[in-house]
């Protein structure tokens, strides 16, 4: 065979799947336009998986003494919702966004290691894959998407299920290395040569002070995975007090990692919203240079929380304290970002779009999620509400009310970039209503289920005084935010099958990745366009009156 | 390859402060130590550090085109680092016949977890090496630039790596 | 007494050092020309020395106190360093060798070599402060035993403070070169904090996390004595030791990086463009746009 690549043409699109060979182009491809949209429907294939687990707890939950999957079930189906959803759908979904979105918006051709790039893909397939195959294999892993030892020792947990957890979440880590790697030096080194580094765009700055804290946080996961597979497999002690480990040490190699993670989980979003609420409010960004500093503070004291997660295990009060006023500390960046997104809408000529509704929707909801979380920095506060479903709602709130909620404005935005059709603004108010109502109604309750006493992770519980009541409807709210996403889906089958209309700028948006046709081809740019400033496009549009000039 | 180092960094980091933690945080008295022979393994990290030495000058060589120069001191290198690979064997060899596995106690859990996954990380480095090394003999003589200096911060890197852990492993327990 | 009186008692600050400081700072303000933010800065300087040589602060130092020591070098080895620095006008350094430090072409392995003396510093400053500490009490400090009365409580703190302010000042100084175009470029600089951060924490956590295990298991109250006023126990007082070196020097580190990269989006066309080749992937070197300097702070 030949090694001869054909150089793409200036006019040549993405291979279709119906040409010959096309499935074959598509699994080889190290293009970062197909590797983006392959991230993106491996997201939605598991986000379908996870959101399907999430309704059978909720309905498992809906009323006392119900015994609709037995508790062992119950503990797989659970353990996989948070693990789906955090490492298969968050993840590969702002991973494909940012692999997609970088090089565009830097005026690059391609990032910086292609073949990487395939690499962390279908290493994060695989850890998928692996995850999966645990049903098939004799059981899910059942002990919690955090895998505290010693429940996920060998004497506790017998069945196989928690090492494909370990073995899948070591795979799809090295992925997210290697996608991380790759936005750094992709960041620095294949920029426009005009474009300086205090000129990005916001969502890429996120993402490449994200790949900073994808590098360090990652290592300190596995770090624990191996060590955990050790202990399973080689009658290693690293985590059984019996034998002299320390179960204890594994909640600080994760939560060291895991705190990180969540911000590695918000930053993109922030860069999303960064990038739409400018757009739809006519304005740029109020305060770009605070929203990009405040990001590095964000990376940097994400490192100095994590002991937060542990304020329950007996650490003494003098580290309790410093984790607290730390923690509290961490909200002051957050809390400037949106005040600056506000500041962005004020006096804006607000344009109601489909990713403008999730935009103010990520405000209000993100918000109240960091609100419950600094309420959490109060040490007994939260020892009375740790692992209640007062916990459950923080963490829903921020990750569906911040993550998912950037997700679904990003995927609005850019959706015409990537395909070339809009979505339909009919359907995506039906799916923003249903979703946002339904997510409210669940999880707002789910704030006072916990703290009138309902642990977290139980499978039944009895008539106590209002669980009842409160637990239907947070289970009805379950069923709208099912239906919304069935509206979302239908929106995107049915959109993919018209045909393709739009225009490379159908937002009249600013960045570089609009100066492409919609969907762009397979070489990006021929020529690049002029950057003088953070709003290329516009300095384009308006030679009169050009941003202020920054190279 | 800076940042794939950093991350490692970090994977190394984690597992040494494992075994600080066992070592000095719990109760347990360290049965791995007085079983190590500091000398003989001692003897192989110099080996280790020679290695990082000669392709130092490796790179120089081939930076200034003198390939058979370059040939024989990557060659010197690889050579170095099987030596390595082997004395660290040997160890395993002599620490099992004395019954001290992975599964002993804590910390032979964590010496070997620690050792090995340094060794791995050597194995995967002399491989790299080998590649470079063979493939200078082929149609292509000429080494990408790139190439040579990701395999060198590479090596210096688990070079590094192995300094801290002899220091905490073999020597800090002498102390 | 209690605290307050502790801290009101004239004995308790020292007034030789109050003189000295204050001979120090009218030289400061004849012989250099200055901004008044830059004399504010040194004042505070100055003032932060007087806190942790000649103040109450450094009397507790005497009751063993961890803490308080941690304090001071938190001060001394980081806080002042940077004020000092700021407060310097740029053409100081024109006329000796040390103008041939140029950090914002391609760093050399100078960068390193300063940042390893930050680093040396605060783990040597840290392991002889135990010694110390531990020949002072008799007990053993994080594994540290040192005989009592050993050589080592007679090395004068003053020289100790010396050497580490000097190692404090090598350390900032590529990040607060006097003349701003000198200065290593903002995410560089932010990294080179970043790595100085995590190593100050893995001490920090080494210290807190280590108050608990044995050697400090005696929780008597050890160091409350009728003249110390703040009475803490072993265990707590080294936990506090430990965290103060990890939250409030990281936050600090933050706050500094956030100044530098603040001053970056401000004014990007007087700023030297920094070649993006901080990773190197390649040998091919990039010619660098040099624009003048014109900021003093």
């Amino acid at each position: 065979m030949s090694l001869y690549i054909k150089m793409p043409e200036e006019n040549e699109p993405l291979p279709s799947l119906k040409r010959a060979r096309g499935k074959l182009l598509w699994i080889s491809s190290v293009d970062h336009k197909q590797l983006g949209i392959m991230y993106l429907w491996l997201a939605l294939f598991f986000f379908i998986i996870g959101g399907l687990q999430a309704m059978i707890i909720r309905a498992q939950l809906s009323w006392p003494e119900n015994h609709l999957v037995s508790p062992e079930m119950y503990s797989q189906i659970f353990t996989m919702h948070g693990t789906t959803m955090i490492f298969l759908v968050l993840m590969p979904a702002l991973i494909g966004l940012g692999t997609y979105l970088i090089p565009l918006m830097i005026g690059a051709n391609d990032m910086a290691f292609p073949r990487l790039n395939a690499f962390s893909f279908w290493m994060t397939c695989m850890g998928g894959v692996l995850l999966y195959f645990s049903f098939l294999a004799g059981g899910g892993p059942k002990a919690g998407w955090f895998n505290y030892p010693p429940l996920s020792e060998m004497n506790y947990t017998s069945t196989a299920g928690v090492d494909y957890y370990l073995v899948g979440l070591i795979l799809t880590g090295i992925g997210s290395i290697g996608a991380a790697l790759n936005f750094v030096t992709t960041v620095l080194c294949m920029r426009s040569p005009e474009m300086k580094l205090n000129m990005l765009p916001l969502f890429v700055w996120m993402m490449f002070v994200n790949a900073f804290l994808m590098l360090a946080a990652f290592p300190l996961l596995n770090s624990g995975l191996f060590l955990n597979l050790l202990d399973r497999q080689f009658d290693a002690h690293f985590f059984i007090p019996s034998s002299g480990g320390s179960a204890l040490l594994w909640q600080h190699f994760f939560w060291a990692f895991g705190h990180p993670e969540v911000y590695i989980l918000a930053l993109p979003a922030f860069g999303i919203i960064s990038e739409v609420i400018p757009v739809f409010s006519r304005r740029p960004i109020f305060g770009y240079k605070f929203v990009a500093a405040s990001t590095v503070a964000i990376a940097l004291l994400s490192y100095s929380v994590w002991a937060h997660h542990m304020f329950t295990v007996g650490l003494s009060n003098a580290v309790n304290s410093f984790f607290a006023i730390s923690s509290m500390l961490i909200g002051i960046p957050t809390g400037l970002k949106v005040i600056n997104w506000i500041g962005t809408m004020y006096k804006g000529s607000i344009r109601l779009t489909i990713p403008m509704f999730f935009a103010i929707a990520f405000l209000i909801d993100f918000t109240l999620g960091g609100l419950s979380g600094i309420s959490f920095a109060i040490v007994p506060i939260d020892w009375q509400l740790t692992d209640t479903y007062y916990l459950v709602a923080h963490i829903h709130y921020v990750f569906l009310g911040g993550s998912l909620f950037g997700i679904f404005a990003g995927i609005y935005y850019w959706f015409p970039k990537i395909s070339g059709r809009k979505l339909s603004k009919r359907l995506g108010k039906w799916h923003f209503w249903l979703f946002v109502i339904g997510f409210n109604l669940t999880f707002f309750l789910q704030h006072i289920l916990g703290m009138i006493g309902m642990p977290r992770r139980i499978y039944t519980y009895p008539d106590l005084p209002y669980w009842k009541v409160l637990n239907l409807f947070s289970s009805i709210g379950a069923f709208f935010m099912f239906t919304g996403m069935a509206v979302f889906f239908w929106n995107i089958y049915t959109t993919l099958k018209k045909p393709r209309t739009v225009t490379s700028n159908p937002w009249n948006a600013w960045t570089l990745e609009w100066a492409v046709p919609s969907p762009p081809n397979l070489k990006n740019f021929v020529e690049i366009p002029p950057v003088h400033s953070r709003r290329p496009l516009w300095d384009l549009d308006h030679p009169d009156k050009p941003d202020k000039r920054l190279n | 390859m800076l940042l794939l180092i950093a991350s490692e960094a970090f994977f190394f980091m984690a597992l040494i402060i494992a075994y600080v933690y066992y070592r000095n945080f719990t109760n347990a008295t360290d049965t791995v130590a007085k079983n190590l022979d500091v000398v003989k393994t001692g003897i192989f990290t110099l080996f280790l550090i020679a290695s990082s030495f000669t392709l130092i000058f490796s790179k120089k060589a081939l930076l200034n085109e003198k390939y058979v120069l370059y040939k024989i001191l990557m060659a010197t290198t690889i050579l170095f680092g099987i030596v390595f690979i082997i004395g660290q064997v040997n160890e395993y060899m002599g620490l099992y016949k004395k019954q001290i596995t992975l599964s002993q106690d804590i910390f032979g859990s964590s010496f070997f977890t620690l050792t090995g996954f340094h060794g791995l990380h050597v194995i995967l480095g002399i491989i790299a090496l080998s590649i470079l090394f063979g493939i200078s003999f082929g149609k292509l003589k000429i080494v990408s630039i790139s190439a040579i200096q990701g395999v060198d911060i590479y090596w210096h890197f688990v070079d590094v790596v192995w300094l801290f852990v002899f220091y905490f492993v073999y020597i800090n327990p002498l102390l | 007494m209690n605290v307050l009186n502790y801290f009101l008692d004239a004995s308790h600050w020292s007034l030789p050092w109050l003189i000295g400081l204050g001979l120090v700072f009218i030289g400061y303000l004849l012989l250099l020309r200055t901004a008044i933010l830059q004399k504010v800065s040194f004042f505070s300087a100055l003032l932060f020395i007087y806190i942790t040589i000649g103040s109450p602060v450094s009397q507790l130092n005497n009751f063993g106190l961890h803490s308080v020591i941690m304090l001071q070098q938190f001060f001394i080895l980081m806080l002042v360093p940077v004020l000092i620095l700021k407060s310097l006008p740029s053409e100081l350094f024109k006329e000796t060798r040390l103008a041939s430090f140029n950090f914002s072409k391609n760093p050399s392995y100078a960068i390193v070599a300063f940042w390893i003396i930050g680093a040396i510093a605060m783990w040597g400053g840290h392991l002889l402060s135990a010694a110390i500490l531990s020949s002072k009490t008799g007990v053993a400090i994080c594994g540290i035993v040192v005989s009592k009365g050993s050589w080592i409580t007679h090395i004068p703190g003053i020289l100790i403070m010396g050497l580490v302010l000097w190692a404090g000042l090598i350390f900032s100084f590529p990040i607060f070169h006097p003349d701003s175009s000198k200065r290593l470029a903002p995410v560089a600089s932010v990294i080179y904090l970043f790595t100085a951060c995590l190593s100050c924490s893995l001490l920090g956590l080494y210290v807190a996390f280590s108050a608990s295990a044995a050697s400090a298991a005696e929780a008597v109250p050890f160091f409350t004595t009728l003249r110390n006023p703040i009475p803490l126990s072993v265990r707590t007082d080294q936990e506090i030791a430990g965290m103060i070196m990890w939250v409030p020097g990281c936050i600090f580190y933050v706050v500094l990086s956030m100044g530098i990269l603040l001053r970056w989006y401000n004014d990007p066309i007087t700023e030297t463009e920094k070649n993006p080749e901080t990773i190197k992937t390649s040998t091919i070197p990039k010619k660098t746009i040099q624009y003048g300097n014109t900021e003093q702070i």
